[in-house]
């Protein structure tokens, strides 16, 4: 992932939460750091299939054409906010993918298909930016002085996963991800 | 290689085509997927892009 992560990241842990974090405030900073406006669309995605997703065109291309320029990032329309905000902001997160970790060919995309629908032993550079996307948007979403908190008010039995996904306003799956002990180590190997 | 992925990689990546120089994708809410489904998503997304048949959400500008 590109280094500029950095500098987002380091922008939201100093960002008051509770209250949640606006999706915009983080998409903007984004775009400021990467010096790309993004285009954000709804589309009657087959939410069974798949939430969102994120693209980009060589310059000059017909879809940078055809697009003002922008990349664009796919919601499915009609779902529910916490589901908009992680999926928005998780792709968005692939500004920050590196040239070899871009989806760029049809052997890349084949493979990209087909280990997101079975597992593999092996994960390539694309594979792993979109694992890796998820954590960069949940610790944006929750700064670690307040992840922190959440862990030890559950530990003490002083709250649960469904009160602390509805105070960060994202599906409580993913909260679950965001208190695992691993979540701290994979953030950190990211921003290596 | 399924039809729609087929599909889906000549319209991303081909010479004269769009010209995508990178996807990534957040999957639904199934765990019975396949990739041919997912193609057929991405695919109907091109065409209504392509057609301009869609509606912004927000364009993201720089926050003050």
């Amino acid at each position: 992932m590109n280094k500029k992560f950095k500098e987002l990241y380091d922008f939201c842990q100093r960002l008051p939460c509770p209250p949640s974090i606006s999706r915009n405030l983080i998409c903007g900073k984004v775009q400021e750091i990467m010096g790309q406006h993004v285009k954000i669309v709804k589309h009657g995605l087959d939410t069974n299939v798949l939430r969102g997703l994120f693209l980009s065109g060589q310059s000059a291309s017909r879809f940078v054409k055809q697009n003002g320029g922008n990349p664009v990032v796919v919601l499915a329309r009609g779902m529910p906010e916490e589901w908009d905000r992680l999926v928005q902001v998780k792709e968005i997160m692939h500004l920050f993918d590196e040239d070899d970790e871009m989806t760029s060919s049809a052997d890349q995309l084949e493979e990209l298909l087909n280990s997101l629908t079975a597992p593999s032993r092996m994960m390539s550079p694309q594979v792993r930016t979109e694992f890796e996307a998820v954590y960069m948007a949940l610790a944006c979403y929750c700064p670690e002085p307040a992840r922190q908190q959440f862990i030890k008010d559950i530990e003490a039995g002083h709250t649960e996963e469904y009160e602390v996904a509805l105070k960060l306003r994202l599906p409580q799956q993913y909260v679950k991800t965001l208190l695992t002990p691993h979540f701290g180590n994979v953030v950190e190997q990211i921003l290596s | 290689m399924g039809n729609q992925v087929q599909l889906a990689s000549k319209r991303l990546f081909d010479a004269g085509a769009l010209g995508v120089k990178n996807i990534k994708l957040f999957p639904g809410s199934s765990r019975d997927i396949s990739a041919e489904q997912l193609a057929r998503e991405i695919n109907k997304v091109l065409s209504e892009l392509s057609a301009g048949d869609f509606e912004t959400n927000e364009e993201v500008s720089a926050c003050a």
